[in-house]
Order: structure tokens, then C-alpha cells, then sequence
């Protein structure tokens, strides 16, 4: 995870072919890994390094609310727009580029079946927020804070952090003089 | 995929009755196993390797190949339904299919280019109902041993906002 110094934008990716398996996966908590899941058609996750950088994800946040996407090789942009203190939209637009050829378009397309509201890795991220938001509101006139590695804005060698949305909130309490 | 209002839509009493019924037969028992959970039994309404892709109305009509689900074989599917049995999370909700009535558009030998409407309700666990989703089946379905299969199943949803999730299959 790598972060502005400030906090503003953030990258967070990964190299699956050489990222040890330790730390935040060999702790059992990625469900599909924990059960053995496998799939019955294992080309759904067909790849080729899109770039030289062996990166096969990578989510760019860009201050406030735009991400480029790259997983495995499912490139996609995503704008957020708050339409409220608890309604929000999610926009993704799929890309694919017009040097691609017939089957690089054909993965591309079989890959966004793991983006999206129905993707096999995506389809919670919306509804995740909200299962904690209603956790977290047990008393109304409280506040609960919920920490995943620490409370400061700093990169750090693991995804598992929240570093991230540490950072965008306060660039965002500094810009509204909160 | 034939134009749904041309007219040069297969005639009714052009086809077997026998045909007509077996594909509205699937239609039926196909919108059942979503319905009352027999999600085990989908990828057996489709022929193998299959296509069964759900895309907003806007792309299709612009030809896009982009999809918010994109399946083409059985194995696909039935990853779908143990995907969604063992691993995504979400909170418990039922659909109810309404499917209209299907009118063949093109036909050639054992194989029907077909369309049909559909609309599904969403009924959450706690009791709220709300139109999930609208638009038509573009099919090609094809009869094998008395009996029919989607070769495709396009479904084109009107409406290109899911309300935060799309996780049983339409």
C-alpha cells in the first residue's frame, strides 16, 4: 500500500506470482481460500501480464472519488458519487484498449464476471460498508471507531490496513475545515 | 439477434406445438429454480458450452462486449451457484420471476431465436419488495431429445443501476 504523504490518493496492489502466501492469507481470513474453493472452469482467471511489472492487481485511488482498476487483466474506471449522508453510486466503465486482440478481449470480458454488482470478488464491497455502518450505530448519541492497523496515515507493507480511508478523511476534514 | 418488433417473426402455428411448449416449459422452470431456490438445477437449462451473459440495455444495444455476468460454459455456472452457496456474502433475499410470454423470432432447423419479458421483484429478508430488475430474454434455444436448452441466454436488463448487488442469477 503506497500513500502521498499527505494522504490524498492511494495505490494498493498486488504480485500474485511471487507475494509470499503469509501474513494476511495464511491467517485463514480470505473465506475462499480458507474452504479449498476451487472453480469447475479455471479459465475464468486466464491472465497475461498486462505490464512488465508483474503487478496482477492493482486499485489507484485518486482524491475523492475516482479509482482505476486493474485486476488480473479486468482494467475498469470506477467514480463514486454521494447522492447523501447514506445513499451513494458507483460507476464502472470497462475498458478494454484497440490494440487487444479477439481473445484478449475475450478474458478481458470473461474477467469482469469478478467486478461489478455481480462480481465474484466485488459484489460485497457495497453491501460490506453497510453491514458495518449498522454495527457501528448501536448508540446514537456515541461514537464508535473501528481501527485496522493503527491510527496513523502511512504506507504500509500489507493491504490489510486502513490507512487509506485514515487518509482520505482527514484531507477531507482539512478541505471542509472540519 | 433478430429485431424483437420485426415482421418477419416466425408465424404461431408455424412451429410444432410440441416445440412451443417445450420452450415455454424451460421458460417456466427455469424462473422456479431461481425462485424457490433450487439454484443446483440452472445450469442444467443450458447446453454446454453455453453463453449466458446479463448486460444493461445501453450496452447491448451499442454492441459492447463488456457484461455484469459472462458465463460460457456449465462449469462457469455452476461455479456461479457455489460461488454464491459457499463464498459471497450478502443478506438474504428471494426474487420472484415474472415472465411473459415468449415469441419466436427466428427458426432453423432444431435451433429458436426467441424473446421473452421479464420482471423480478426482490423481497428482503425483513419484508421490503422492489422491481430488481426489468427487460427481456434475447435466447437461442435449441431442442435435444424431445426437450429444450438455452444455447444463449442474453438477459438485457432496461435499467444499468443494480441496487448495490446482483448475486442469484436473473
Amino acid at each position: 500500500m503506497r500513500q502521498d504523504a499527505a494522504g490524498w490518493h492511494h495505490i494498493v496492489f498486488a504480485k500474485r506470482l511471487t507475494d509470499k502466501q503469509e501474513g494476511e492469507y495464511a491467517s485463514g481470513v480470505i473465506r475462499a481460500m480458507k474452504t479449498n474453493y476451487g472453480l469447475e472452469d479455471p479459465s475464468l482467471i486466464d491472465e497475461w501480464m498486462e505490464y512488465d511489472d508483474s503487478i496482477t492487481n492493482s486499485i489507484q485511488c485518486i482524491f475523492p472519488g475516482f479509482v482505476l482498476q486493474q485486476i488480473l487483466n479486468s482494467l475498469a474506471t470506477r467514480q463514486l458519487i454521494p447522492h447523501g449522508p447514506d445513499k451513494c453510486e458507483l460507476v464502472w466503465t470497462l475498458l478494454g484498449l484497440d490494440t487487444d486482440t479477439e481473445e484478449q478481449t475475450r478474458v478481458r470480458v470473461k474477467q469482469a464476471n469478478l467486478v461489478g454488482p455481480a462480481g465474484l470478488v466485488s459484489m460485497e464491497d457495497g453491501i460490506i460498508g453497510e453491514f458495518v455502518q449498522r454495527g457501528i450505530r448501536g448508540d446514537l448519541d456515541a461514537n464508535a471507531v473501528i481501527l485496522m492497523g493503527g491510527r496513523d496515515v502511512a504506507p504500509a507493507p500489507t493491504r490489510a490496513t486502513e490507512t487509506s480511508v485514515r487518509g482520505f478523511w482527514r484531507v477531507y476534514r482539512e478541505l471542509m475545515n472540519v | 439477434m433478430s429485431d424483437p418488433g420485426a415482421a418477419q417473426s416466425v408465424p404461431s402455428g408455424a412451429i410444432d406445438e410440441k416445440i412451443v411448449r417445450a420452450i415455454a416449459e424451460l421458460n417456466v422452470e427455469y424462473a422456479i429454480a431461481i425462485d424457490e431456490d433450487q439454484l443446483e438445477r440452472w445450469p442444467e437449462f443450458f447446453t454446454d458450452p453455453c453463453l449466458y451473459r446479463v448486460v444493461p440495455r445501453n450496452d447491448y444495444e451499442l454492441g459492447r462486449p463488456g457484461s455484469l455476468v459472462y458465463c460460457d460454459s456449465k462449469a462457469m455456472l455452476i461455479d456461479r451457484v457455489s460461488a454464491i452457496r459457499r463464498v459471497n456474502v450478502f443478506e438474504p433475499h428471494r426474487y420472484r420471476h415474472v415472465v411473459g410470454s415468449t415469441k419466436v423470432l427466428s427458426a432453423e432447423s432444431n435451433r429458436f431465436e426467441t424473446y421473452t419479458t421479464y420482471l423480478v421483484i426482490r423481497t428482503k429478508q425483513n419484508g421490503p419488495m422492489d422491481v430488481f430488475s426489468a427487460g427481456s430474454y434475447r435466447d437461442e434455444v435449441v431442442i435435444e431429445g424431445g426437450g429444450a436448452k438455452f444455447r444463449k441466454r442474453c438477459v438485457v436488463c432496461d435499467s444499468e443501476e443494480v441496487d448495490t448487488l446482483l448475486s442469484l442469477p436473473l
